[in-house]
């Protein structure tokens, strides 16, 4: 047992001394030359390395550390403190995740193309009807077709309404934009609820995909599942909501890589020319309308898919929660992050995302000496007098986007981006 | 043909409502360029004050008689909201002077959020009574019915609104706030300094807010409570139709929204059945066939709004804005 552990240390040990020997190869060269090193996805081997360790823990996360084990050889399952993850760690980590995708989408839209947005939760709505219609069982009114292809269609919806609303934006501008996407939101959220075939009217629509994620009716693949989804996985136990962490991620994953090279590509630097000034950019030879188009679409199918996420892992969608609030709970995310970055769109998910769950799950903090002195105005029962858990997250949403936007306006992301620079390149830097 | 004409005046009241909320609107954008989403927090919280004042000194003091209480708590709350509009202008709009607009307008959602949740940790979400002095007293005139919070409605957007023209063409403060607006770096040359009249935009908007959130909560069955807020969304159609930055502009879109609103509910479930009679069309098993939807009139607004823009990007009135590389 002794011996056994001694080992797995030792070729751990080994690996990771290993990989670092080999990711410190090229961080001197920071200068860019030339524009192959300039387009590089990894930026030095530190990147690469960091991304070998997040797919093992992306892979660990559910089922803890044991599957890296081999013949003999055991490594214990809870090898970092939290791993696995409880039930309520993953339903955070999958809330951050969903949102995660509609931040991007957001993102791409108003943070690289300029393009303002209230109207981001109807391309969420869309994709969450979709997936309902096209993903629930027969019975359930849906067409009951399988996870790849309702995700595509839901994807493809968001894309589609997307691509309808654009045109609306060719000739406005600022507050004008503004105004006329909350326009767009108001008479979505009519649509979804007068459409009662497709969206179940006001009273909402149950009975979204299945419980169990199936990647295929009848075809039990990777993702299965009993009456509460748990299945196994090589004989490792894991539950719906594990299954559900596994697909949000590696579709946050596949949005960030397709985000990373859009940006990168010709048509995200027209985005961006357009963003910084649209005029000049028409003047060298960007396609304005065109441009704007394709970022409307681009934002819906994302969009699209984070909603259908959204309505599948919910089960549950009503017109209700597609309104102005979950548009600008969005835009909070997007501006705690950092808007004009993909790192931020993820970090401000994870930030706000499941926020509201942490507090919630973790009230007692508010009865604990000084936060309760500081925070007297909050009551943590339903029946107190005061600010009730609830209306106190929003209030701090709301408070949050102020503070970050006269504070620290390019969000967490440049935060972090700056502290980086200040030991990197220390005299050099500020 | 009452129906009808009823519904028009009715319509006008309403209308005279979104007109003091667009104005709002209006005077704030006119002034600082900024499109004030936390224009409904400032109506709410002025009834809520409304509410309050009346509660605490209203019912048992003298001043009852003539419904005194109601007239002076609302003037009280009208100068309480002004100085907060200057304060927030300070606190928070002035640091996001010259960022893009799409910052400007996320800070003020943020307020509204805030504001909004505040007041319901404050007040609570259900109606509260303002316990004006106008009840259910209505005057029959020509077969039409109108009550006198109608009347009282259309007088005080009148009043306001006449006050205001007065106020930008003749006084030295509104001449300095239009040239402001006009061109502010050539107001700074001339001597006019900007944060007072950025501060004095706000504070007017937040008291006029202040007489629309009490004139939409009094009267016949009608109550102070957070609804009021979407109340408020509903006037930007009317500021934008109008155009942001005409005070003109916000009195006709405002009478347009409110009648075309009201016409709309009056006759949308015979519009309804109609759609639903002769349009409509039928594939196998699938049958479609055309209607409104619930509640159509409160979207109806934002269609028209939508219509607007796609042919005139600055409203009817509005000046569209010449950009140069």
């Amino acid at each position: 047992m002794l011996s056994g552990a001694l080992v797995t240390l030792f070729a751990v040990a080994v690996t990771l001394a290993t990989l670092v020997m080999w990711a410190r190869k090229d961080t001197k060269r920071r200068l860019n030359t030339n524009y192959r090193t300039d387009l590089r996805m990894f930026l030095s081997n530190w990147k690469k390395l960091a991304l070998v360790l997040t797919v093992v823990l992306y892979i660990s996360a559910p089922i803890g550390f044991s599957w890296l084990g081999y013949k003999g050889i055991h490594l214990p399952s809870k090898l970092i403190p939290g791993f696995p993850l409880s039930e309520f760690a993953l339903a955070v980590f999958n809330f951050a995740g969903i949102f995660a995708i509609g931040t991007l989408a957001l993102n791409l839209l108003t943070g690289y193309a300029g393009q303002v947005s209230l109207g981001h939760s109807t391309f969420i709505g869309v994709g969450a009807y979709a997936a309902g219609y096209f993903g629930s069982t027969v019975d359930a009114g849906g067409l009951g077709l399988p996870l790849p292809v309702w995700l595509i269609l839901s994807a493809a919806a968001g894309a589609i309404i997307s691509a309808i609303v654009g045109p609306f934006a060719l000739r406005l501008r600022g507050d004008y934009l503004a105004v006329i996407t909350v326009g767009l939101l108001v008479t979505a959220e009519h649509l979804f609820n007068s459409w009662t075939d497709v969206t179940g009217g006001p009273v909402g629509r149950g009975s979204l995909p299945a419980p169990s994620v199936s990647v295929w009716p009848g075809k039990r693949l990777i993702f299965s599942g009993g009456e509460d989804g748990s299945a196994d996985f090589f004989g490792f136990g894991y539950t719906r909501n594990s299954a559900f962490f596994w697909l949000i991620w590696a579709l946050v994953a596949f949005a960030v890589v397709l985000a990373f090279n859009l940006v990168r590509s010709r048509h995200g630097r027209a985005m961006m020319a357009v963003r910084d000034r649209d005029l000049s950019a028409e003047a060298i030879g960007v396609e304005l309308s065109e441009t704007k188009i394709r970022a409307f679409a681009v934002c819906g199918a994302l969009a699209g898919l984070s909603g259908a996420l959204y309505g599948s892992y919910l089960q549950f969608v009503q017109p209700e929660s597609f309104g102005l609030n979950l548009s600008i709970q969005y835009v909070a995310m997007m501006i705690v992050g950092g808007a004009g970055t993909i790192s931020g769109s993820l970090i401000g998910a994870l930030v706000i995302g499941g926020l509201d769950r942490v507090i919630d799950r973790y009230k007692w903090i508010f009865s604990w000496g000084p936060i309760k002195h500081l925070l007297f105005f909050v009551s943590t029962e339903q029946d107190d007098a005061g600010m009730k858990l609830p209306n106190f997250v929003r209030t701090l949403f709301g408070l949050l986007i102020v503070v970050f936007l006269v504070f620290f306006p390019s969000g967490l992301a440049a935060l972090w981006d700056r502290t980086r620079r200040y030991f990197t390149r220390w005299p050099l830097a500020r | 043909m009452t129906n009808f004409v009823q519904f028009l005046i009715s319509g006008i009241a309403q209308g005279a409502i979104y007109a003091l909320v667009a104005l709002g609107f209006v005077i704030i954008f006119r002034g600082t360029r900024v499109l004030n989403f936390a224009q409904g927090v400032f109506m709410l919280f002025g009834a809520f004050l409304v509410f309050n004042i009346v509660r605490t000194w209203g019912l048992e003091n003298g001043l009852k008689q003539w419904g005194l209480y109601f007239w002076v708590a609302m003037l009280v709350a009208i100068i309480v909201m002004t100085l907060a509009g200057i304060g927030i202008e300070a606190a928070v709009l002035r640091p996001l002077r010259n960022r893009p607009t799409f910052t400007v307008i996320m800070a003020t959602l943020g307020l509204s959020i805030a504001g909004e949740q505040i007041c319901i940790s404050i007040w609570g979400t259900d109606p509260l009574p303002l316990n004006d002095p106008f009840g259910i007293t209505t005057y029959r005139l020509f077969g039409v019915n109108i009550t006198l919070v109608d009347i009282v409605t259309m007088v005080a957007a009148t009043t306001i609104a006449t006050a205001l023209l007065l106020f930008f063409n003749r006084s030295n403060l509104g001449t300095a706030m239009r040239a402001t607006a006009f061109d502010a770096e050539a107001a700074i040359a001339q001597g006019i300094n900007p944060r007072i009249v950025y501060g004095l935009s706000w504070g007017i908007a937040a008291g006029i807010a202040t007489v629309a959130g009490v004139m939409l909560s009094s009267g016949n069955g009608r109550n102070v409570s957070p609804t009021l807020i979407p109340i408020a969304l509903t006037a930007i159609p009317a500021a934008i139709l109008g155009g942001l930055d005409s005070t003109k502009g916000a009195l006709v879109g405002g009478l347009v929204i409110g009648m075309t609103q009201r016409l709309m509910e009056g006759y949308q479930s015979q519009i309804n059945d109609w759609l639903h009679d002769n349009i409509g069309f039928t594939i196998g098993t699938f049958t479609y066939k055309a209607g409104l939807g619930l509640n159509f009139h409160l979207v109806f607004p934002y269609l028209i709004m939508v219509a607007i823009l796609l042919f005139r990007p600055y409203g009817v009135f509005g000046t569209p804005e010449v950009r140069r590389v």
